[in-house]
């Protein structure tokens, strides 16, 4: 507005309070979001059955096929039974989880990883390397991902654990690098970057110093969503049987069931086990999902 | 008088000049030098929208001319090498308006010190850092244990931006451009600011350019005052005489719109201000011109030169037009000098 | 002496955060004439824009008042209940806030908004009358008629504010609190706005109260002024015998601390700063800064007592003060 002066804002007086050490300042943070250790909690749980399904069976290779009867009941000796080619089922949903766990972390990691690289880059220098970055993302965010993955999916031969991780992080890098894209943009407005950049700082010590250590809470939040949706994109992809074939997950026991009958031959141990799994998955990263809003949007820090 | 750096002919126009509501003109024709073996703190006054913060950010090179130079030793800003831009970041610094935002939160105040030594090369050893550092801050008048270690939220606005001159004066810059350094500080705190300004300039021979809306501020430190409206320098020269006797009707009004802290000089109740239709043509014309009292037919034709009113003050204003002109890129023979 | 419109007795606001206590506001207790304008000063962290949101009880948790009485004209509004104390709001005492960038609906035109204030407390006039109320209103802050059709963004930043003294004047209170109404204003639009707040505010025959920290634009347009320090008055007195003579030292060093035009001094400031509002320093507020203080000044809560008639100050060494300055003031 023309006759308003800038920012005539009286600011706080100090108040000399201490420094919170990091671990008060976790606590704290999980006492004002306590759905964030509610939903770690549940992983935790999660990976303990996975613990116990590794200590219970007689030999952790029995998750193939071929170790022991087709379509057996739960008994003492396979407490989840077995499906229609003899794999015992305890054994699968054990390793089950935690190859699901890995793999979205995975996905997560280098999509992050990627996205937070390109972000940087393309926010701080701007030009053409932003345009193109931004092209790409705004175009590849408009296509179903789950269609790009499906297709990938379908043109690699010899898909394992690695591959579905790369499979799913060809895509899952586009929406954090779109997001943390935005925060650095605005960010690097902000009056100490220059003073920076006035007290001889180049570029690339910019943005690791000046930048980066403002955007590590923000970064983390991307994780784990970008890990959460990661999990659930590779469910989805092996429950249509684009999984890979022998590596046990949960996304690939619950296609078996659909393609062998497991519903139509009454064997509800087989697809009761990975649906209670999966669904306390999807339950873990809601939860954590909520627990780091605060971590992406500071300004909607809860009252304790 | 050997320049340090200097405006020429510096204008800037914000907007896409496709659509003429748009077309910004945030500073017009704007010359200054700033001289190498003269401190002296010069203020430049104006209202929002005057296009003094422009300036600072040309003067800092933050922001590019549209049109006219900066010149850093007679060179253009633009065309700088390396080793030389590295000179001039360290010959012309700055202090912000804003003691809270020129602070990476994720830092404790010592690293705004830190870095400027690191990238500068001021200290061979931790140790001679320390001393620096705390030499600095207490030529501020802070003390280094009640300051160092602390984040920037534990201190007041005002260590926070004595912090930032204390900054400044790290590198020994040849001068220090001032942007509204005190104006989001509490009243009883902006004096140390001030007189932390006014001893650089007596104790290190160090020019300030000092930047504010705040005449009295202006008045009490400065020598010279550049008063600007609307992008154009409307009036200028020795601080005491633009202030007790101003010339142009700009100044006049801002003067006397101006809360004295004294119950018995009340708001001048004059006429200093109207406000009517004037038929503008183009873009050539006095800026003040429809908010003024004194208004002629040519003040909407041409935009007045600057007039030399006495040795050390200078309008423009076509009411001093029988007065010699100067040009705009010799405004600096209307200071005064210290020596 | 005109009628008291305003009784603050005794005013406590306390803050109740994790790490203790703030006691924003501590015990103010100040008298409010009719017609009269009344400035309240005091740097950031002082309490006064607490104080101006406790007498229209908008103070939310974890903050709350904790004790004494607000009586206007006479009846106590810190016992009424939200219905009646929202009728106030307004109607009683109306409120100019700060950043009037803020305060307007972005979304709906002028006449809306005032309409809107008019509404909740008038609600039977007809379509003219509103209209006829809004026209009357802009034009009594010298804000022509085409304005009523604007959207927020449309105004100015002194437009804005004049249309918020509007608003606040619409319901002709008893009572006006400007909070620091032009600060982030340039300072000849500044002028017209506290020019056009006297005017309207004359009209209607309202007391103002003005909070801010500029102690020029309170010389020009108070006639009394309290000075606030931690949460504490330190001084009440009309606004000529503040200048002339303060009585108590932070009012002196503030008054000192504001530059000039009329002569370059020394710059002078007041050293140190204010306390954390979580750790004051026992005895009087203020003491660690003054130049005058001694044993006594740590060991004795400060009262604000009437010095002179119609100047109250919270200082004990007051008399020992004068005679060490005998010309009165530094």
């Amino acid at each position: 507005m023309d006759d308003v002066k800038s920012g005539e804002v009286i600011e706080e007086p100090a108040t000399a309070r201490p420094r919170l050490t990091v671990r008060e300042e976790i606590v704290g943070y999980m006492q004002r979001n306590p759905t964030l250790p509610w939903g770690l909690w549940i992983l935790v749980g999660l990976l303990l059955f996975s613990l116990f399904a590794r200590l219970y069976v007689e030999d952790v290779e029995h998750y193939r096929p071929l170790s022991a009867g087709a379509f057996l009941s739960p008994s003492g000796e396979y407490p989840l039974g077995t499906d229609s080619h003899g794999r015992d089922l305890l054994a699968v949903n054990g390793l089950g989880v935690l190859n699901t766990l890995m793999l979205g972390l995975l996905a997560g990691l280098i999509g992050v990883g990627v996205a937070t690289v390109l972000a940087f880059m393309a926010a701080y220098y701007g030009g053409w390397l932003d345009a193109v970055v931004r092209l790409v993302v705004d175009v590849g965010l408009t296509i179903p991902s789950l269609l790009i993955m499906v297709l990938i999916a379908i043109a690699v031969q010899g898909i394992d654990l690695w591959m579905m991780a790369l499979v799913i992080s060809s895509t899952s890098w586009l929406w954090p690098t779109r997001t943390i894209r935005s925060q650095v943009l605005t960010l690097k407005e902000r009056a100490y970057v220059e003073v920076a950049r006035l007290s001889g700082m180049r570029g690339i010590e910019i943005i690791l110093k000046e930048l980066v250590p403002n955007l590590l809470p923000f970064i983390i939040a991307s994780l784990v969503t970008t890990t959460a949706s990661a999990i659930l994109a590779s469910i989805g992809l092996e429950a249509l049987g684009l999984g890979p074939p022998d590596d046990p997950t949960l996304g690939m026991t619950i296609h078996r069931v659909i393609t062998y009958g497991g519903v139509i031959m009454g064997s509800w141990w087989w697809w009761l086990a990975p649906t209670i799994l999966i669904t306390l998955v999807f339950i873990a990263l809601y939860l954590i999902n909520l627990g780091t809003d605060e971590l992406a949007n500071p300004t909607l820090r809860r009252t304790a | 008088m050997s320049v340090l750096l200097e405006a020429r002919g510096v204008t800037k126009v914000f907007g896409s000049g496709l659509f003429d509501q748009k077309r910004v003109v945030a500073l017009e024709d704007f010359s200054m030098s700033i001289s190498k073996d003269d401190p002296s703190i010069v203020a430049v006054v104006g209202e929002s929208g005057s296009g003094k913060t422009t300036l600072a950010r040309i003067l800092l090179g933050l922001e590019t001319p549209t049109a006219g130079d900066i010149l850093y030793e007679g060179v253009n800003l633009q065309t700088l090498s390396r080793i030389e831009r590295h000179e001039f970041r360290r010959n012309v610094q700055v202090v912000f308006q804003d003691p809270f935002e020129v602070y990476n939160p994720f830092y404790r105040v010592d690293h705004v010190l830190n870095t400027p030594i690191v990238k500068f090369g001021l200290a061979k050893s931790p140790t001679e850092r320390k001393t620096l550092i705390e030499g600095v801050l207490e030529a501020v008048g802070l003390r280094p244990d009640e300051i160092l270690g602390r984040h920037p939220h534990q201190l007041s606005g005002g260590q926070r931006q004595r912090i930032m001159v204390a900054r400044a004066l790290l590198l020994k810059p040849k001068v220090i451009i001032a942007d509204e350094p005190v104006s989001m500080i509490d009243a009883s705190l902006r004096a140390t600011v001030l007189a932390n300004l006014q001893q650089l300039k007596e104790d290190f021979g160090i020019s300030v350019i000092y930047i504010t809306h705040d005449l009295a501020t202006a008045f009490q430190i400065s020598q010279n005052i550049v008063v600007m409206y609307s992008g154009s320098v409307t009036e200028v020269g020795d601080v005491n005489r633009v202030v007790t006797d101003p010339k142009h009707p700009y100044t006049q009004l801002l003067i006397g719109s101006v809360p004295r802290a004294d119950p018995n000089l009340q708001w001048s109740v004059d006429n200093l201000e109207v406000s009517h239709d004037i038929g503008i043509k183009g873009e050539n014309y006095c800026k003040f011109a429809d908010r003024c009292p004194h208004v002629l037919s040519q003040c909407v034709e041409k935009a007045p030169s600057l007039y030399q009113i006495d040795s050390q003050r200078g309008a423009a204003c076509y009411l001093y037009e029988d007065s010699p002109v100067v040009e705009r890129d010799a405004m600096n023979s209307l200071f005064v000098n210290q020596q | 002496m005109k009628p008291i419109v305003l009784e603050v007795r005794n005013l406590k606001t306390y803050f109740h955060t994790p790490r203790g206590v703030v006691k924003a506001v501590d015990d103010v207790s100040f008298d409010l004439m009719q017609g009269e304008r009344f400035g309240l000063v005091g740097e950031s962290g002082s309490g006064k824009t607490t104080v101006a949101l406790s007498l229209l009880r908008m103070i939310k948790a974890p903050g709350q008042i904790e004790g004494g009485q607000l009586l206007l004209d006479g009846q106590d509004i810190l016992k009424l209940s939200d219905e009646e104390m929202r009728r106030i709001r307004l109607a009683g005492i109306a409120l100019v806030t700060q950043g009037a960038m803020n305060a307007l609906n972005p979304v709906i035109r002028v006449r809306e908004q005032l309409i809107d204030g008019i509404k909740d407390h008038d609600g039977n006039l007809s379509r003219e009358a509103m209209e006829a109320r809004v026209q009357e209103l802009l034009s009594g802050v010298d804000l022509i008629p085409q304005v009523a059709d604007m959207y927020a963004h449309q105004l100015s930043g002194g437009m804005k504010q004049r249309v918020c003294i509007a608003i606040g004047i619409c319901m002709r209170p008893k009572v006006i609190i400007a909070d620091e109404p032009t600060s982030a204003l340039d300072v000849v639009v500044q002028r017209r706005v506290m020019e056009t707040l006297r005017r309207a505010q004359e009209e209607v025959g309202a007391a103002v109260i003005l909070v801010g920290h500029d102690m020029g634009l309170m010389a020009q347009f108070v006639d009394r002024m309290a000075v606030m320090y931690a949460g504490k008055l330190v001084e009440v007195s009309p606004v000529r015998n503040v200048f002339q003579e303060p009585l108590h030292p932070y009012t002196e060093l503030l008054i000192d601390s504001v530059p000039t035009l009329t002569e370059k001094d020394v710059l002078k400031g007041i050293q140190g700063s204010m306390p954390s509002m979580l750790g004051l320093p026992s005895g009087c507020v203020f003491n660690p800064r003054c130049p005058y203080s001694d044993e006594s000044c740590v060991s004795t809560l400060q009262e604000t007592k009437e010095v002179e008639a119609g100047r109250w100050a919270a200082c004990h060494k007051i008399d020992a003060i004068r005679n060490l300055n005998p010309s009165g003031g530094v």
